[in-house]
């Protein structure tokens, strides 16, 4: 991390061009890289050895090569060690280095040794000592490493090195501090070193590179280098002979389950509770089901899987025997057991979905299921998972935090000397989700990048650095969910290391803990589960009768919501375009939100099916199909290849594929890297399919299909996952707005909009809210009914603690009477907090006034100190101006994030009239093709991909009436974007034209859009 | 005490990278390289890398020399008095 210049990747194939045999990698104090280090390594035939360069807690570094599975094993256990010592610097004690040396080549010397620091100072007896240490310690496994990179001193140190070699009958060997692939890659390593030591390039620093000698130099070169020490370079052909590969890849670590049914098989366990499971979902197991079961279970047993499938089905048990909300999501839906398991709640028998697209024998990958946990309550589930498999054998998957446009800008321009000020606001403008490599193209795309006031060489050389970096590790983190479980301690095949919040993680992401044999499970937090269980808990209050597994599919106001693009609030169906597609597509069934599940995501979009697809559905485009048999499968998507099991069922039914094997067809179309792979796919497919009797022309039409559609089909059963929970909130959204919104409010951040847009929506649904009042607010917002009451927590900066004093001291003594009796009663928290309380008029129910409060609070809490002391009173008695509206609203905005006494653009009313603005009420009932001023607050401008690849933006426009959407073409955006993107300020005046969504909801297509404050 | 002259001088090469003899104020013959080094130059001002020789000549002198890698010419870098 902030150190290698140069991708595995890169490496590897510049060794492998040179020619070299074997290669070790041997970071820093991690083998975070080990596991694609070996995968690339063997691919490209080369001897892959896995070390580690490990910091000692008495100074310098020493690296350690593993020379089979025990020494890896004491690798991983070293760098555990060092990192549960200390995370941001890890060490490594003399006593840990002595217990763990079986298995290990030990090298030491270099630049950046104990031996060398003490070398460099003369201190020759010491080193000697040291090495003799050592020697105790590795025995003939110790080798003097000898390094030469163009530094001064190098050759003194290179032969005290010798000198001291010899006297102590040690081997040396030669070595290359290999950071980056190429010598020009230096400047990388410059800038990531910079970073790391947070230097500037103007700022000398120890740690910076001196020479661009840490290239990877080829077996030539560095026999030349230490042509007058032959045996050092035929040791390095003697070690790597000692090392084997390790850890082995594609062995398979997962527990067998354990239970109490002694005499039953861990199969006929799992074969038991899905009929079992299949009895209750289903009351009558018929011959399809009964056929499916047994269908998917012999797979399951066949593969190996049975465990993991009892693992999940036990978690979601647990989960389940504690009321904690969850849902199974992704492919596993696909699965039958899965859903007789109660793991999921899709259907997958009723909806046709195919196992195969979980899990085939053919493919014979590991399964990956994902379940989505009440956010609160995810961590009561991993730890069932942890007191249950034990912490040796249960560990979190990291991910690696990369450097993209934004991050790699901001950190490159302050290693460059640009102002943070600079930096900040070039990032900003930066799209969110742009390649660092693709920065060049995106300053001369996006207009708000241009007007920065930036040297034109010194952007260019960050923008070619940042490009250098994209990709680059940044720092490990925990992955969302990733949990792993291992029949083995995790120690053999890992080391661990704690994140910030004290989570033992892998250093490998999930990729290669699969390579290591290790299954991720995803146990992931959804806020939306939090969400709808709050929303369930404040409706029993008032109707204790209410089931959220109850709620009907079929509820026609809800479905009514929905196709006006009312969804704000909904999950998943909330965006922009969601509610744009619901005003077209007229949803009536859950079918038809599955399919908007699917139609809405950036694959669809710019394969062009989602106009087809509404086309065919309102009858505007006849519904054909090119060959009889794809009728079954494509007729409910209207002959419109939207999901990726229909890609498999098309393969199985026109050329005669097995459905693993079509899965595995699809897998190879959506990766396809090159236009021959896919030509050689194609000429597969169609030869099947005439050998089945398909007409050669039909199957290669079919074909291009399949192929168009491929890469951008979403999995029917993760859509059909999601759907349910979608259309719930819906709803709940519809018919408990009060609590849902008030619910949603308690689980930010989550969905799309900010808090104001949330409470003008339930406000515009018939819902009073009420703002946070000491003497009225919960700690939680609350609804009921008709009226929404802020909690206290909605408070910029408010910690619960606090919150929870407020509330219990007003529950067991009370009301408050006044600021004064409040500041007695509760325990005093930031008097910065009671200021914030004071600014919102949280204590409006006692005074009417707020500066004064102001004025009066620091003699109070003063008091409350020193009640012995003179009193001071100061508020009344100044007769200080109370805060004017727009200054109140202002810090309701700040602190709230919602304008509890009027909407910001209220204020501003009469002067946007005056500059013939109207309101966007107005709007709504403006003739289509109307010319309109409007003035509002942005909302989420975000500029989605296209069909065309042109820069389109939609954003919404809030005032006090409401919220409208905007669309903003490429023409309007280059000359307007500055204005829309720019990162201190929220209201602007759009000048623009009024169009209808097929006759329903209106939005307004900007011509022209200027700042207005 | 040592000067920084930063002077260009010619040298006289034994091979492709070693130094013999430099003019600076008459001919030096180089008796032995004391040090060699190589440095990266400040390169995000567009600057080259170059070589460092510290080298002791015949008159006992102690001389620091620098190659521009680029344009290879040659400076009389530092003076040890």
């Amino acid at each position: 991390m902030l150190d290698g210049a140069s991708s595995i990747a890169d490496l590897v194939a510049q060794a492998a061009a040179d020619g070299a045999q074997a290669m070790a990698l041997t970071d820093h104090d991690t083998i975070a890289g080990i596991i694609p280090f070996q995968r690339a390594a063997l691919r490209a035939g080369i001897h892959p050895i896995s070390g580690v360069e490990l910091s000692m807690a008495t100074g310098g570094r020493i690296v350690l090569l593993a020379k089979d599975a025990d020494g890896f094993e004491n690798i991983c256990r070293l760098l555990t060690c060092a990192h549960q010592r200390d995370r941001l610097h890890p060490r490594v004690s003399d006593e840990e280095l002595a217990a763990y040396t079986h298995g290990l080549i030990a090298l030491t010397g270099g630049r950046f040794s104990d031996i060398a620091e003490l070398l460099i100072a003369r201190e020759h007896k010491r080193a000697e000592d040291r090495v003799r240490w050592y020697q105790s310690v590795f025995g003939a496994s110790l080798y003097m490493a000898l390094s030469r990179t163009s530094l001064p001193g190098d050759g003194l140190l290179v032969s005290f090195e010798v000198a001291l070699a010899n006297r102590t009958s040690m081997a040396v060997v030669a070595t290359n501090d290999v950071h980056y692939a190429a010598p020009d890659d230096v400047c990388v390593h410059d800038v990531l070193v910079c970073m790391r030591v947070g230097a500037t390039v103007e700022q000398m620093h120890v740690s910076r590179p001196l020479n661009s000698e840490n290239d990877l130099k080829s077996g030539e070169r560095m026999t030349s280098l230490f042509a007058d020490h032959p045996e050092a370079i035929a040791n390095t052909q003697r070690i790597a002979l000692a090392c084997s590969v390790v850890p082995p890849l594609n062995v398979s670590l997962f527990p067998k389950f354990s239970h109490d049914f002694e005499d039953e098989s861990n199969e006929d366990l799992l074969t038991r509770l899905t009929w079992e499971g299949a009895q209750r979902r289903y009351g009558v197991v018929d011959d399809r089901l009964r056929a499916r079961l047994h269908h998917e279970l012999s797979i399951i047993a066949a593969l190996g899987y049975v465990d993991y499938f009892l693992v999940v089905w036990d978690i979601a048990r647990f989960a389940r025997e504690q009321s904690i909300r969850y849902a199974g999501r992704g492919s596993a839906a696909d699965s039958a057991v899965a859903y007789c398991l109660y793991i999921t709640d899709v259907d997958a028998v009723a909806r046709n979905l195919l196992f195969e697209r979980f899990m085939s024998l053919e493919r014979a990958e590991k399964p990956d299921i994902d379940i989505d946990f009440d956010s609160v309550r995810r961590d009561e589930v991993r730890q069932y998972v942890y007191d249950k498999y034990g912490e040796e054998h249960v560990g979190a998957v990291c991910t690696y935090n990369t450097f993209r446009g934004r991050s790699a800008l901001r950190e490159v321009g302050t290693v460059l000397g640009v102002p943070a000020s600079l930096c900040d606001a070039l990032a900003k403008r930066i799209p969110h989700m742009t390649h660092a490599d693709r920065l060049e193209r995106a300053f001369s795309h996006y207009p708000e990048l241009r007007a920065m006031d930036i040297p034109v060489q010194r952007l260019q050389l960050l923008l070619r650095l940042a490009g250098k970096i994209a990709g680059f590790p940044r720092h490990f983190s925990t992955h969302v969910g990733g949990l792993v479980i291992s029949s083995e301690p995790l120690l053999r095949v890992t080391s661990l290391q704690p994140s910030a919040k004290g989570v033992l993680i892998l250093p490998y992401d999930k990729d290669a803990v699969e390579d290591v044999g290790l299954v991720k499970l995803d146990l992931l937090s959804l806020r939306t589960m939090h969400a709808i269980d709050g929303t369930i808990s404040q409706i029993r209050h008032r109707d204790e009768r209410f089931e959220y597994d109850a709620i009907p599919f079929e509820d026609p106001e809800t479905f009514a919501m929905i196709r006006r693009g009312d969804t704000i609030g909904t999950f998943q169906l909330e965006s922009p375009a969601q509610r744009a597609l619901q005003s077209k597509l007229g949803a009536t069934t859950l079918e038809d939100i599955v399919a908007s599940v699917a139609l809405i995501r950036p694959g669809p979009i710019q394969g062009n099916m989602v106009d087809p697809f509404l086309r065919r559905r309102r009858g505007q485009e006849p519904v054909t199909f090119l060959h009889p048999k794809l009728e079954d499968i494509l007729a409910p998507t209207y002959g419109v290849v939207l999901f990726q099991e229909q890609v498999i069922q098309i393969a199985t039914a026109i050329a005669n594929f097995t459905p693993g094997e079509a899965d595995q067809l699809r897998r190879v179309m959506s990766h396809a890297r090159s236009a021959q792979e896919m030509e050689r796919i194609g000429q597969d497919f169609v030869a099947k399919a005439l050998q089945s009797g398909v007409d050669a022309v039909v199957a290669e039409t079919i074909f291009s299909y399949m192929r168009s559609y491929a890469s951008y089909g979403f999995c029917e059963a993760h859509a059909a996952a999601f759907a349910a929970t979608a259309y719930k909130t819906a709803y709940l959204t519809q018919h408990y707005p009060a609590e849902m919104f008030a619910s949603i409010l308690n689980a930010q951040p989550m969905g799309y909009y900010p808090r104001h847009v949330l409470l003008a929506e339930v406000k515009r649904r018939g819902v009073q809210v009420l703002a946070v009042d000491v003497n009225e607010s919960d700690v939680n917002c609350v609804g009921n009914g008709t009226v929404l009451r802020l909690g206290l927590l909605q408070v910029s900066g408010m910690r619960v603690a606090f919150a929870s004093s407020i509330v219990d001291e007003r529950l067991r003594h009370g009301r408050f009477l006044s600021l004064a009796d409040f500041c007695n009663r509760v325990v005093p928290g930031d008097r910065l907090l009671i200021e914030q309380l004071i600014r919102i008029g949280a204590f409006a129910s006692m005074h009417e006034e707020r500066k004064g409060l102001l004025w009066e609070l620091p003699a109070l809490l003063y008091q409350r100190e020193h009640p012995q002391g003179f009193p001071l009173t100061l508020g009344e008695h100044l007769g200080v101006d109370e805060f004017s509206r727009a200054e109140q609203i202002a810090d309701e905005y700040r602190i709230l994030g919602y304008g509890v006494s009027g909407h910001a653009l209220s204020l501003v009313r009469p002067h946007l009239e005056a500059l013939r603005c109207v309101t966007l009420h107005h709007v709504q009932h403006a003739e289509e093709g109307a010319l309109v001023a409007v003035a509002g607050l942005v909302v989420r401008p975000h500029r989605p991909p296209t069909r065309s690849g042109k820069t389109v933006v939609f954003f919404g426009l809030e005032d006090e009436t409401g919220m409208i959407d905007v669309t903003v073409f490429e023409s309007v955006y280059q000359r307007c974007g500055a204005v829309l993107f720019h990162p201190n300020r929220s209201v602007i005046l759009v000048r623009g034209v009024v169009q209808r969504r097929d006759g329903s909801s209106v939005q307004i297509l900007a011509q022209s859009i200027v700042p207005y404050m | 005490m040592t000067r920084n002259p930063m002077v260009p001088i010619e040298v006289s090469l034994a091979d492709a990278a070693t130094p013999i003899h430099f003019f600076y104020r008459g001919q030096h013959h180089i008796a032995t390289i004391l040090e060699h080094w190589s440095e990266l130059g400040a390169w995000w001002l567009g600057e080259d890398g170059r070589e460092m020789y510290r080298v002791l000549t015949d008159d006992l002198g102690v001389f620091e020399l620098q190659r521009d890698i680029a344009s290879n010419q040659w400076t009389l870098y530092k003076v040890w008095d």
